[in-house]
């Protein structure tokens, strides 16, 4: 498929890539289905590969780190993600447990991982970096959806207003990593819609 | 997302559905999970923790977890059926476009109530003293979540647009 040609992917309409994808600036979308084709901002491959190497150094205290401590007539105890993964990870409970470790450890890994890559390829010019690029954009495309760590913050806080009225919640280390790595994932996501990166790739190394 | 030639499998995507609609039975019936008190225990259903949270005098809580976890699983089921009913004789493809690309990305947030119960499973063991187990409530919704998940996956939207070239005309 050449640059200034492609299909949408909702609908399948051949359509025409505006003349300078780069600069025009508002949401593209699709005219037959109303398909999101580009994002109403520029892609910086730069910054946000650096936003993506920040949220990998907060990525493993997120997991490791207490999300939260409890306190409950003079005993105590703390819990991070990786504890609540393991703890459904017995008995019958043992797909939910798989489910959890695929959705909040594996996932996001391959969309910082996947997204990481990509954005390199499309800040290098060597034609070896995109070899593998329709491996790793399918591995963002699913990551994207597949990752959860935004819906699970929601949980956190769902699951400290409930235990607020039979102990003594405080928030942990873990918890603080965990909504700063959230928040620029959202960002870099946000920013490097699939499509726009796929195209940005197709017109730095030329098919 | 489609982005090969191919459109998607509409029997698998059937199939996945009818297994998230059965799953969706004893994941609202059977209790989710069990808080254990001074020896006691107590069982809740999605619903009973819904209430709960009413009665703790937190509705909007209470109200968030309402969406996520009963109407967006009931919702999207209906939706996505609606959706593939109609694709051979699809008049506005547009709209049933549009309610796929709503119904794709809200349909994630239903896993909140399986990371709330694993949450306070987690955190709450302090032995007999107090206590929360996950209930096999919480297996069959995981289940259900997932394989509706699946069942949107495996249609894709180009379907819609197939039969009908240009039927944006008609909305």
């Amino acid at each position: 498929m050449s640059t200034d040609a492609l299909q949408c992917p909702d609908c399948g309409t051949q359509l025409a890539a505006p003349s300078q994808p780069q600069r025009a600036r508002g949401t593209w979308r699709c005219p037959r289905c109303e398909c999101q084709l580009s994002g109403a901002w520029t892609l910086r491959p730069d910054s946000l590969l650096a936003l993506t190497v920040t949220t990998s150094v907060l990525w493993l205290p997120a997991l490791i780190l207490p999300l939260m401590r409890l306190e409950n007539l003079g005993l105590d105890r703390e819990a991070s993600l990786l504890d609540c993964v393991l703890r459904l990870m017995q008995g019958i409970y043992l797909p939910v447990g798989l489910l959890l470790l695929f959705t909040l450890v594996l996932m996001p890994l391959l969309n910082l991982l996947s997204v990481g890559r990509l954005l390199w390829a499309a800040r290098t010019d060597t034609p070896a970096a995109t070899s593998l690029a329709p491996f790793w954009m399918k591995a963002y495309r699913h990551s994207r959806e597949w990752a959860m760590t935004d819906i699970f913050l929601l949980g956190i806080l769902i699951a400290m207003t409930k235990l607020g009225d039979m102990a003594t919640v405080t928030p942990g280390a873990g918890l603080f990593c965990l909504v700063v790595a959230v928040l620029l994932r959202l960002i870099v996501e946000t920013l490097a819609q699939p499509d726009q990166l796929q195209r940005l790739l197709e017109a730095r190394h030329g098919h | 997302m489609a982005t090969e030639a191919t459109p998607g499998h509409r029997p698998l995507a059937w199939a996945l559905l009818i297994a998230a609609v059965v799953w969706l039975v004893p994941a609202n019936l059977l209790p989710i999970m069990t808080v254990i008190e001074t020896g006691k225990g107590k069982a809740s259903t999605i619903a009973d923790g819904i209430w709960q949270l009413f009665e703790a005098g937190m509705p909007g809580i209470a109200i968030i977890v309402f969406i996520a976890s009963l109407l967006v699983p009931f919702f999207k089921v209906l939706v996505l059926a609606v959706i593939y009913w109609r694709v051979p004789h699809e008049s506005n493809p547009r709209t049933s476009t549009r309610a796929y690309r709503l119904v794709y990305w809200i349909g994630r947030w239903s896993m909140l109530d399986v990371f709330v119960v694993a949450l306070l499973a987690a955190v709450v063991e302090f032995g007999n003293l107090a206590r929360v187990e996950p209930g096999p409530g919480i297996l069959a919704f995981a289940l259900a979540v997932v394989l509706t998940m699946l069942s949107a996956h495996a249609f894709s939207p180009q379907q819609l647009w197939i039969q009908n070239p240009d039927g944006a005309d008609h909305g």
